[in-house]
């Protein structure tokens, strides 16, 4: 299968002024073919966000190269980039960040704005993602009214709106309760299972994946079961 | 999905961040509003006021003009045009003229356009003795009042005689006498008198005036020009001054004079002069106390002016700094949302607009409510009533215009950097924080 995501050599090194610099990544080497679920686990500090960032276009690495798809990501102009991570890449993050003042219609939606969609379109994809969600009765709520779990599923409707290839997940399941952290990997699992690329970041041992990572001060390391 | 609708839903959701950049912005267009509506109330006022003040100065100079009409009136004949050679002494000493000037001088007198002067009574007078009464009077005989006609207000409609003259021409056969000649001879009117030898019938007694009138005898000018040999002359032309202009004399002489070379003027009962110097001053000082008030109220209105340019870009500023931090302290509260969309890859300008957006949309709104609150504040500082016409005409599309503009100016000057921030904002370090 052809790697939609491939990392090479990747590092970063953040240089507060003033204060001593810190290791984030240190050539981290990684791929997610197309299908594949993969898992990098690691404490506290260890650089998960600054993997997944660095992946999806959001953190330019001091050295080596991410590419998704063909495309070399940071060869781009901050612009194209960003159309090109409306099109081709989803988020989840462990604080949800749904926007309080839409309903969860709209928040599943707002990738749209991105993309010079057709509304009606978008809608009803929306609709198909919150519905696949099992969230239909919620539609015109906004967030606050929504359980913890019933939230994170809007976030990840949202990142599957625009029918990403790859879908970056940071401690997805990390505010969940057990029950919920279980539906959402599940849908993550579907993704994947329908052919998507799912690089997921967690500190949780026992999520299960096709391919385990540890992450240790910068450095990426496979685990063999 | 639009951009507009984050910007209506946001507005919605933060209704007091919104309600205050939105009152900041009003109080900014509304003190720029009031202070050029209070400017145009003020002047508009003043220019009421003033036009009031005219009103009552020329009504007052109305009423001060008839007064004096009437009193010329009731003092009757106030100027003698005399042939240039009559002798003053002789005046005085015989008690009437004795050089005689050509009747046609009156007729000459009230076809030219003399302003100065009125009811024109040429006279051919002379102290004689009543033959058949052994009496001293004086003789007074008279067409009656010749007319100026160019005063046609003056005049009957067929501009021939006078509406309301100060003597009436004797009837043929008619006379009329004075007081005192009625006492002496017991004459009452109606009776029948003869005088230099024709019959005559009293038409009139003269109420009494205690002066040479009591005396008198009217008779047609015919009868005394025939008695006395002086067929159409006449010896004085008698003359009411015009209340219009009371340096008299200068002027008349020079009006008279372009009309009649060889004629003297004089001019006698000096109440109604002092009556009409009065007069004018009282007008001097109408208009003096009317020029006072339209200084003070420009002094007044230059020292607003002063004011409101002072303050208007006080408050302009000052909310322009209070707008910028609350739309500053709304990017800080919004950075998840930035980042979040962000990574869903909306592109920076569209997050610029986002927040530019709001802030255009408060401008408009605060525009409206402050130039509602300002041109009403305006109106009633300047003392212009809400409800009348006044203020209608103090609502000006232009002014609303130019409000909305500088709202939108304002909003967009304070919201560009924090719109800028907001778009630039490195969503990398948002989103790390999980
Ligand atoms: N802007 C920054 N400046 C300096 N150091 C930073 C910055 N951002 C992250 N770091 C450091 O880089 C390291 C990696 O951070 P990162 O957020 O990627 O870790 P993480 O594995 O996601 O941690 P967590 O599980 O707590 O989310 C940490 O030691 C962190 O303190
Ligand atoms: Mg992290």
């Amino acid at each position: 299968m052809a790697d939609v995501l491939s990392l090479q050599q990747v590092s970063k090194t953040y240089r507060p002024p003033g204060r001593s610099s810190v290791v984030a990544l240190d050539q981290v080497s990684l791929s997610v073919p197309a299908g594949a679920f993969k898992v990098v686990c690691g404490n506290s500090g260890s650089g998960k966000s600054t993997l997944l960032l660095s992946a999806g276009g959001l953190q330019r690495p001091d050295a080596g190269r991410v590419q998704v798809g063909a495309t070399d990501v940071y060869s781009l102009s901050s612009e194209k980039r960003a159309r090109f991570r409306a099109e081709t890449i989803g988020f989840v993050f462990q604080q949800f960040h749904l926007i309080p003042y839409l309903d969860i219609l709209e928040n599943v939606m707002a990738p749209a704005l991105a993309l010079a969609t057709d509304t009606t379109e978008a809608q009803q994809r929306a609709r198909e993602m919150i519905d696949r969600l099992g969230l239909t009765h919620r539609l015109d709520h906004p967030p606050s009214e929504l359980s913890i779990g019933e939230r994170q599923r809007v976030a990840l409707a949202r990142a599957l709106l625009n029918r990403p290839d790859l879908l970056l997940a940071d401690e997805p399941t990390g505010n969940l309760d057990a029950q919920n952290g279980e539906i959402v990997i599940r849908h993550l699992r579907d993704f994947a299972a329908r052919g998507g690329a799912v690089l997921l970041a967690t500190h949780d041992t026992r999520i299960g994946a096709d391919e385990r990572y540890v992450l240790e001060d910068g450095r990426l390391r496979p685990v063999t079961a | 999905m639009k951009p507009w609708l984050l910007i209506k839903n946001e507005i919605r959701y933060r209704k007091a961040g919104f309600g205050m950049g939105l009152a900041c912005v009003a109080i900014a267009i509304g003190s720029f509003t009031g202070a050029v509506t209070l400017l145009r109330a003020y002047e508009a006022r003043t220019e009421e006021i003033l036009a009031q003040r005219e009103r009552e100065t020329r009504e007052e100079m109305d009423r001060l003009e008839n007064d004096y009409r009437r009193i010329m009136r009731d003092l009757g004949h106030n100027v003698m045009i005399l042939h240039e050679d009559q002798s003053r002494a002789a005046l005085r000493a015989k008690g009437h003229p004795d050089t005689t000037m050509p009747e046609a001088y009156a007729y000459r007198l009230g076809q030219g356009r003399i302003e100065t002067l009125n009811h024109l009574l040429p006279v051919l007078q002379q102290r004689i003795t009543w033959p058949e009464r052994e009496l001293d009077v004086i003789l007074m005989g008279t067409p009656g009042q010749v007319p100026v006609v160019h005063l046609a207000r003056f005049l009957t409609e067929d501009g021939e005689a006078y509406r309301n003259p100060l003597v009436h021409p004797i009837p043929e056969g008619k006379i009329e006498i004075g007081h005192a000649i009625a006492r002496e001879l017991g004459l009452r009117p109606g009776d029948s008198v003869t005088l230099m030898g024709d019959p005559f019938e009293v038409h009139r007694v003269h109420p009494p005036q205690g002066s040479e009138e009591d005396i008198m005898v009217w008779c047609n000018l015919d009868v005394a020009q025939r008695w006395l040999g002086r067929e159409d002359q006449i010896n004085v032309i008698f003359a009411l001054e015009c209340v219009c202009d009371i340096d008299g004399l200068g002027a008349i002489t020079e009006e008279v004079s372009a009309l009649l070379p060889d004629v003297q003027v004089l001019e006698f009962s000096s109440r109604v002069i002092a009556r009409g110097e009065a007069r004018q001053r009282a007008e001097q000082e109408a208009r003096r106390a009317v020029a006072a008030e339209i200084d003070h109220r420009e002094q007044m209105g230059g020292e607003l002016r002063t004011f409101a340019t002072l303050l208007v870009p006080v408050v302009l500023g000052a909310s322009g700094l209070w707008i910028f931090f609350l739309i500053l302290g709304n990017v800080r509260e919004r950075e998840a949302e930035i980042g979040v969309l962000r990574a869903i890859g909306v592109k920076e300008s569209v997050i610029a607009g986002i927040f530019l957006g709001k802030s255009m949309v408060m401008g408009l709104a605060g525009a409206a409510v402050g130039y509602a609150i300002g041109v009403a504040a305006g109106a009633l500082g300047g003392g212009v009533a809400l409800t009348g016409s006044g203020f209608r005409g103090l609502l000006d599309p232009v002014l609303l215009l130019v409000a909305m503009f500088m709202a939108l100016l304002l909003c967009a000057v304070a919201g560009w950097i924090p719109a800028m921030l907001a778009a630039q904002r490195d969503p990398a370090d948002i989103l790390r924080g999980d």
